[in-house]
Parts: C-alpha cells; sequence; structure tokens
C-alpha cells in the first residue's frame, strides 16, 4: 500500500469513527429524549400480576402513595373488571427524581382473570416491565398463573414488543423467611424460574426474583427502584444501597445498559 | 331473557369471582363484556358504610340487548378477612323489554321514597338539572352526579333519580328514541364507569371531577 492509499484509508477511518461518534451522541440524545417523553409525561408503562392474596393492590397503593403507605390499609378482592389506575408519580427512580408510572389497571389474580383481565391489560399496557407476586402459599396456583404469563409472553407478540424486565417478588417474605430461604421456596418454582430464564434469552429481557414484604416494606424499595431502573427508557444508574441483597436471584442477562 | 350470577367463591378449587355456571347460552364476546363492565367501579366497598349497599348498573351488549346487573355488597369475607364482597345478578333484555323494565322499576319503589324523591327534586331542581345534564349527554360527556351516601335505603332517592333521569322523553328524544343511556346508581369511581353515573360525594370530592350535586 503507498503513501496515498494509506493516507486515503486513514482518512476514511477517521470519517467513519467521528461518524460513529455523532450517531452515538444522536442515538444518546434521542434516548434521552425517549426517557423524557416517558418519566416525565406519559408515566413508565408497567403491570402487576400474580394470583390471587399476594398483594396486588397493596404493592400498587404502596407505588402510589410511597411514603405515605398506611399501615393499616385494608385491600378488597379486585372485582371482576379490575380497577382502573390512573398514572401517578413516585420519587423511586435511582437518582431520587419524580418518575411518572401508569400501571393502567388493577386487575384481580384468580383463575377467572387470567384469560380476561391479565391479557386484555397485557395487550392495552403494552408494559416495559411486568411485575409478578408470588408467596409462600399456594405453590400450585402460583406455578399455574406464572406457566399462564409466560405462555401469554410467548403469544402476544406485538404486546410484548417494549418489554424490558421480568421481576417476582417473593412478598410476605415476614411470614415465610424465619422459617426457609429464599432458595428454598424457589425449589418448588424450578422448572418455572427455569422458562423464565430460558424465555428471557429467547426474547431479549431481563428477570430477577427478589423477596419482599409489603407489611415490613423489607425490600420494596430496594426492589422497585431497580424495577424503574430497569424499565425506563434510559438507567440513571443505581445508587451503592440499592444493590441486591446476596440471596436476590439475578436474572442471567443481568442488568441492561 | 338470559341471567346470569357473577359471585365469588370461597370453598372452590379455583376460589375467587367466577360465573355460576352454567353460562352456556351466552356468547363468549357476551360473556366478556360482562365481566368486564358488571361491577360498579371503585374501592372501598369494605368499609363499613357500604355494608349492604345496592347498585344498578345497565349496559349495552350488541344487537342492541342491553344487561341489567344489579350488584349487592355481601357481608362475605375471604380467607384473609378481606370484606367488600360483591355480588352480581345479571339480566340480558332486549331493547323493548329494557324500556319497560326501567318503567316498571320506577313503579316497585316504596311510596315513601318516591315521596322523597319529590321533595329533594322539585321541579325547579329538575328543570336546572336537566339544563346541566343534556349539554353533556349532547357533547357524549360523562355524567357525574353526587350525593351524601347514608345507606342503601337514602340512596334509593338518588335510584329513582336516575331512573327518572333514563327513561325522560327529553332524554330520549335526545338519544333519538333508541335504548336509554347506560347508566349506574352506585359507583365509588367514575373512571371506566357509565355515561351516567353516581357517587358518594366523598368520592366526587376530587379536583378532576365535575360532578353535579344531587340535593
Amino acid at each position: 500500500m503507498n503513501d496515498s492509499s494509506r493516507t486515503a484509508s486513514n482518512i476514511l477511518a477517521s470519517v467513519l469513527r467521528t461518524l460513529a461518534a455523532i450517531s452515538r451522541q444522536v442515538a444518546d440524545r434521542f434516548d434521552t429524549v425517549v426517557d423524557f417523553a416517558y418519566v416525565r409525561v406519559l408515566g413508565v408503562p408497567f403491570i402487576v400480576l400474580g394470583y390471587r392474596q399476594t398483594g396486588k393492590t397493596t404493592l400498587i397503593n404502596w407505588l402510589k402513595r410511597d411514603k405515605e403507605f398506611l399501615a393499616g390499609f385494608e385491600p378488597e378482592p379486585t372485582a371482576a373488571g379490575g380497577e382502573s389506575v390512573p398514572a401517578f408519580t413516585t420519587r423511586l427512580s435511582a437518582d431520587g427524581s419524580g418518575m411518572k408510572l401508569k400501571p393502567r389497571r388493577d386487575v384481580g389474580g384468580e383463575y377467572a382473570m387470567w384469560e380476561t383481565d391479565w391479557v386484555e391489560l397485557f395487550q392495552q399496557t403494552k408494559p416495559r416491565g411486568i411485575l409478578f407476586l408470588i408467596d409462600h402459599q399456594n405453590a400450585y396456583q402460583h406455578k399455574d398463573a406464572l406457566n399462564f404469563v409466560l405462555q401469554m409472553l410467548d403469544d402476544e407478540e406485538s404486546a410484548r414488543k417494549h418489554l424490558e424486565m421480568v421481576m417476582i417478588l417473593v412478598n410476605k417474605s415476614d411470614l415465610w423467611a424465619d422459617e426457609q430461604s429464599l432458595d428454598d421456596l424457589l425449589d418448588n418454582f424450578r422448572n418455572e424460574t427455569r422458562r423464565l430464564k430460558s424465555q428471557a434469552e429467547r426474547l431479549g429481557y431481563h428477570h430477577e426474583i427478589r423477596q419482599t414484604s409489603l407489611v415490613t416494606e423489607e425490600g420494596v424499595r430496594e426492589a422497585m427502584t431497580a424495577f424503574f431502573d430497569a424499565i425506563r427508557p434510559r438507567s440513571q444508574g443505581l445508587p451503592e444501597s440499592s444493590d441486591p441483597p446476596p440471596e436476590v436471584k439475578a436474572g442471567a442477562n443481568g442488568h441492561k445498559r | 331473557m338470559q341471567q346470569l350470577v357473577l359471585e365469588y367463591v370461597i370453598d372452590s378449587p379455583q376460589p375467587g369471582y367466577q360465573f355460576r355456571p352454567p353460562t352456556n347460552g351466552f356468547k363468549e364476546a357476551d360473556l366478556r363484556l360482562i365481566w368486564r363492565q358488571a361491577m360498579p367501579r371503585g374501592t372501598g366497598w369494605n368499609g363499613d358504610a357500604y355494608q349492604d349497599a345496592r347498585s344498578l348498573k345497565c349496559f349495552a351488549l350488541d344487537e342492541g340487548r342491553i344487561a341489567v346487573s344489579l350488584v349487592h355488597v355481601t357481608g362475605e369475607e375471604d380467607e384473609l378477612g378481606r370484606r367488600g364482597i360483591r355480588r352480581a345478578e345479571i339480566a340480558v333484555l332486549d331493547n323493548d323489554a329494557y324500556v319497560v323494565f326501567l318503567e316498571s322499576l320506577l313503579g316497585r319503589y316504596h311510596e315513601s321514597i318516591l315521596e322523597t324523591a319529590n321533595q329533594h327534586i322539585r321541579p325547579y331542581v329538575w328543570k336546572r338539572m336537566l339544563r346541566l345534564i343534556v349539554p353533556r349527554l349532547k357533547a357524549h360527556k360523562q355524567v357525574v352526579l353526587s350525593h351524601p351516601y347514608s345507606g342503601p335505603v337514602a340512596w334509593q332517592v338518588v335510584e329513582v333519580l336516575i331512573l327518572r333521569l333514563v327513561t325522560s322523553k327529553t332524554i330520549r328524544l335526545l338519544e333519538g328514541w333508541g335504548a336509554p343511556a347506560p347508566f349506574t346508581t352506585l359507583a365509588l369511581d367514575w373512571r371506566d364507569e357509565s355515561p351516567i353515573v353516581a357517587l358518594p360525594s366523598e368520592k366526587a370530592a376530587q379536583k378532576d371531577i365535575q360532578a353535579i350535586r344531587i340535593p
């Protein structure tokens, strides 16, 4: 290669590098704009699912009220059709700034709701994240419900196209954590967690399993901060204190970005 | 007339809200719509004030049919002691039968309730309410009515008012003499609710609702 062709290729490489840098900057700016639109204007779409009596309504109310969460909150069984939940703002973003969330509806968890309310909610919301609640009781029903959701993710291609994370909350830890570890409890769900992991890899979303107690609030804030940071278009980066505790099962895909 | 019950079942392998079987004879699409619409919206039905509360909710199905859902807040509790459980008895009627049904309902209220309703809704009050309501209905905007809730018997005055409203000649003329507008006589949230809905005053006292107060 002579000098002139070497110079030309250097120039070309330099131009390409510059173009790449510019396109990165443009993409970065675009991400920032999209993030702003979701977090400040539209609301980050997510849904809360899980078998009956796992704490879905309580979780949505915890998110809505945040620090003002009432210890005396008394949920009632969510009726057929669910309840509309307007978008609201929380301080759960990783950098502590306001974040608008849009769960759309609070739906019940019994079998009859799955084919109707769950599928409809998923189709309408096109969520960026799914919070799925289980607890230490009714393992068969939780497995059925989780398998139903995983199948729904496979079937509903258009509704899942923005999905970034599925987080399983093993709730009511105040009732079971003294008797068994999270690993012991999840032993019942080996097949389902395997299926979740393989589907997450195949469909390109992230997954995590965390233990929480909405009664004592243990693990809830950390889990929610991590979840909403993962599903917003542009991560703010989690503070040190929000690192998952050792018993947390991190998704095979790890955290995005 | 087809009938259906939507209720909360506890002693079952699949507990929770469900249609009482059999549901054959109903189209899948109807069942889905009834499932979604039969219960009045809102939370707080577990409050002592709403024990034994009743709500009448009417909404359209396809082919001109109307579903009439009579909802009752039962005194039941689930395994965790959660209250606010509701039970809906649903009848599906065609348009003509529906109008007759609404008119016959008005005739079933106790004389004292009708009298109280008359006292509440003097002709000038009625005219004033229509002046507020008709433009909203014309513009296809939701009409939210509010009144202090003090129990199921006292709330019957609101039921009478709504039944008069939806069967009124003015409104029906406005609607082209089709089926009376869908309505809910008691809900705890206006969102996802009928074009005409009544809420207890405390539930209507929010910035984003322009409720019409029933005196």
